[in-house]
């Protein structure tokens, strides 16, 4: 027979324990009753048997229902066998006796314990020895402070059995081994549940079950170091209060529903949920995973949803095929949080949408898709030190208020259109060695809003397309570079400037250029080099200073508004134009006698002495074609 | 009611072993009435540390017999200078390994090691039901040992899962009591559900 065993002495007629199938005895051999079916001792000294027909672990228990309250009876462990009177044992039953443990070596009885209760009927006793500790229980709880948990070290193994002291009765017998050292809750099918208050599962014990529904009801539901609960096939649920899985606990399934539910639930430290297929569902408050935790899927749906869900230190949540979102208030990736994904829509949205913080040297934070569309909207959507955020063809758009790529981002996309909107949609700060790149092979850039800005050493090249910026505020500042091949280019609104001397170019093959407003200012060693077209400057006050060069090969050029004017060794050669120069008398000198400007332009009185407005085919030489005008002296 | 450990001699009703003096309700039931009470026995040898739940009244009946050994109830306290010899004594007289106690032991110190102690005997008694200490003291030597006895010690040392190749011909009982007793260390020892 296989353990445990078990015996409800069912018998046709009284029968001698030590007769009987599958036990041996000592002392005044018991009885079964034929009448009753139940084992009864014999006369007013110690007796006992023990199953013999299984070979027992050292570690074991036996079990027994107490049938009546006259003399003693109680299970027996670690018997020795062959008839000889070595065993621990417990005993209880007649009232004013009380209830003992002891044990029995070669025949003589040493009590370890005198409690002070009485037996109580049909209760059913139950004594384990685990190691060198005896330990009673009273159905199915511990006996507690009448008899104690007690440590002696005489017998080391035995068979499970019983004793007795004079007439004492005892029914449905059980025995067995003891679980091993990794306790288990095994379950091939079935449904899982941990509820309420209080259940708890302490080292080393084992709840093994094939088939069935398992509930652990009451206050402080726990599963503590090293316990599993495994499943096959399922549904696993952790409702109420407090419910956790604590400290390096795993729960693996193939095929199931997982849900944690309620307040507080969390995976800490170390947890691992992996599963093949299926859904897994974080609901509620303050739910969150958190560090070194795995929830890896190949197909699935995943979300966390509430608030304050997170995803925090180095969790990964890779995913061949699915949908990622994270919804709510304050969700956040942080720390070397990686989102991969092949295929799919990834979408961060709700306050707070924040990826955060950069490990050193790694560019940790990484949002890569193949195909698909990337959104990241609501406020305070930040992209922070050393995100990547990489698209092969898609669209890619922040959008909301204060959208910010700050410090080392990048966003590089093979085709699509990005667009920045908003306010302070900036691109800021320039790395030693670095640039803060927006590239595109085609495409349309657009920097919409307000105090959109490029600072610093940024590089918005493009091979073709259309850039802008409109609004307020535009600015290209300190050694900025607007490169195009084709397109039309254009700086619109108020305080359009180029500023700074240095590599300032806006330089364009063919098309239009365009500066208006007000203050529209070129200022020291700029250039504005133009094959062909039309140049226009326009407004108040309308200058070019100390060599300045405006040059033009072919086209109209045009200064218009008060006070226009060309101040000292300023050049502005056109070659189509009627050629003019005013000076001052003592300034005549210097200049051809027939070099006079007509009486018409006289009247501008803009230019004074020692200036030149001086039209030239060359462009850039100081060169006079043509005198067809007189020269008038003030 | 306190609960207080004692040095109590065992005593045999029928073929029953139990502490001497204190009730027990089959066997002598107009004992002291320090109920509920828990006995770790010095293997077959005819004393027992008990445990026991005991008013002020059963203790100082209990204690007043000159065999019971009274434990303080604070485990927590040290040996005293002046309690020094009283405690070795005592342990000694019981053929319990006493001489090693100083005044920077605890009495839970004491207590556990004493325990540990017994719970080698144990093992011997689980062999024979001999007792070592029938015409043997603890200065005994192991040479000195009939071979059965020295079998039945390296029997219960092996089961016990400690080492005893320090033992030389020379060696003493109360030497390798107090050997084991170390190599055991951090041990599990309960006796009436404390922990020593």
């Amino acid at each position: 027979m296989a353990l445990p065993a078990t015996d409800t002495f069912t018998v046709a007629s009284d029968t001698y324990l030590g007769d009987y199938a599958n036990w041996d005895s000592w002392g005044v051999t018991p009885v079964l009753i034929g009448a009753t079916d139940i084992c009864r001792g014999d006369t007013g000294d110690y007796a006992g048997g023990n199953w013999v027909t299984d070979s027992f672990n050292a570690n074991q228990y036996s079990q027994a229902k107490l049938n009546v309250l006259t003399a003693y009876a109680g299970p027996a462990v670690r018997c020795a066998g062959g008839g000889t009177a070595t065993y621990y044992y417990f005993m209880t039953g007649q009232s004013g006796w009380d209830n003992e443990l002891g044990k029995a070596i070669a025949g003589t009885e040493t009590v370890l314990h005198a409690g002070l209760n009485d037996g109580v009927l049909n209760s059913v006793y139950r004594l384990e020895v685990n190691g060198t500790t005896l330990h009673v229980m009273k159905d199915g709880v511990a006996f507690g402070s009448d008899c104690p948990d007690h440590t002696d070290s005489s017998i080391s193994s035995g068979y499970a059995g019983m004793s007795f002291w004079g007439s004492g009765e005892l029914d449905n017998w059980g025995g067995g081994n003891l679980g091993g050292v990794a306790y288990t809750l095994t379950a091939t099918l079935g449904t899982f549940a941990e509820s309420g208050k209080a259940v708890v599962l302490k080292a080393d014990r084992k709840m093994a079950a094939v088939l069935g529904t398992y509930t652990e009801t009451g206050v402080a539901v726990g599963l503590r170091r090293g316990y599993t609960v495994a499943a096959v096939k399922g549904a696993f649920a952790e409702v109420g209060l407090a419910t956790g899985l604590r400290c390096a606990r795993r729960l693996p399934a193939a095929v199931g529903t997982f849900a944690e539910v309620g307040l507080a639930t969390g995976l800490r430290c170390a947890r691992r949920l992996p599963a093949a297929v299926g859904t897994f569902a974080e609901v509620g408050l303050a739910t969150g995973l958190r560090c070194a935790r795995k929830l890896p899927a190949a197909v699935g749906t995943f979300a966390e949803v509430g608030l304050a869900t997170g995803l925090r230190c180095a969790r990964k949540l890779p995913a061949a095929v699915g949908t990622f979102a994270e919804v709510g208030l304050a969700t956040g990736l942080l720390c070397a949080r990686k989102l991969p994904a092949a295929v799919g829509t990834f979408a961060f949205t709700g306050n707070a949408a924040d990826l955060i913080y950069t490990p050193v040297g790694i560019h940790h934070y990484t949002i890569t898709a193949v195909v698909g569309a990337f959104v990241f909207s609501g406020q305070v959507t930040a992209l922070r030190a050393a995100r990547q955020m990489t698209a092969a063809t898609g669209a890619i758009a922040e959008s909301g208020k204060a959208v910010n790529l700050i410090c080392v981002r990048r966003l590089t996309t093979v085709v699509g259109a990005f667009i920045f909107t908003g306010n302070a949609a900036t691109l800021t700060y320039t790395p030693v060695g670095a640039a803060y790149t927006l590239t595109a092979v085609t495409g349309a850039f657009s920097e919409v809003g307000i105090a959109a800005a490029l600072r610093a050493a940024r590089q918005l090249p493009a091979v073709a397309g259309t850039f802008a910026e409109a609004g307020q505020t535009v600015n290209l500042v300190c050694v900025r570079r607007l490169t195009a091949v084709l397109g039309t280019y254009s700086l619109s609104g108020k305080d359009v400037n180029l500023v700074k001397t240095g590599a300032y170019i806006l330089s364009a093959g063919t098309g239009a250029y365009n500066w208006a407003g007000l203050d529209a200012t070129l200022r020291t060693a700029r250039r504005m080099t133009a094959a062909a077209g039309t140049f226009t400057l326009t407004g108040l006050p309308a200058v070019l200073f100390r060599g300045r060069t405006l040059t033009a090969a072919l086209g109209t050029y045009a200064e218009t508004g008060l006070p226009v004017g060309l101040r000292a060794a300023r050049r502005l050669p056109v070659e189509s134009c009627a050629y003019s120069l005013i000076m001052w008398p003592a300034d005549l000198s210097k200049y051809p006698p027939d070099y006079i400007p007509p009486q018409d332009e006289r009247t501008l009185n803009l230019l004074r002495r020692g200036r030149v407005f001086m039209p030239d085919v060359g462009g850039r030489e100081m060169v006079l074609t043509k005198q067809a005008r007189t020269y008038h002296v003030d | 009611m306190a609960q207080r450990f004692y040095l109590i001699p065992i005593e045999t009703i029928g073929t029953t072993r139990l502490p001497k003096y204190l009730r027990h309700g089959r066997l002598r039931p107009d004992g002291i009435a320090a109920l509920p009470w828990s006995m770790k026995d010095f293997g077959n040898e005819d004393v027992g540390l008990v445990c026991a739940e005991i008013t002020d009244e059963q203790h100082t009946s209990l204690s007043s017999n000159i065999d019971v050994v009274s434990i303080p109830a604070n485990l927590d306290n040290s040996v005293s200078a002046i309690a020094l010899n009283v405690v070795r004594d005592a342990l000694e007289g019981l053929h319990i390994p006493g001489n090693w106690v100083t005044t920077s032991h605890t009495y839970r110190q004491v207590t556990r090691t004493v325990a540990l102690f017994f719970d080698f005997m144990q093992r011997v008694q689980g062999l024979t039901t001999e007792r070592l200490f029938s015409g043997r003291a603890l200065s005994a030597t192991w040479g000195s040992l009939p071979a059965g006895v020295k079998q039945v010690l390296r029997d219960a040392a092996t089961a016990g899962g400690l080492d005893y190749s320090f033992v030389t011909s020379s060696t003493t009982i109360r030497e390798i009591l107090l050997n084991f007793a170390g190599q055991w260390g951090s041990k599990t020892i309960l006796i009436g559900g404390v922990e020593l």
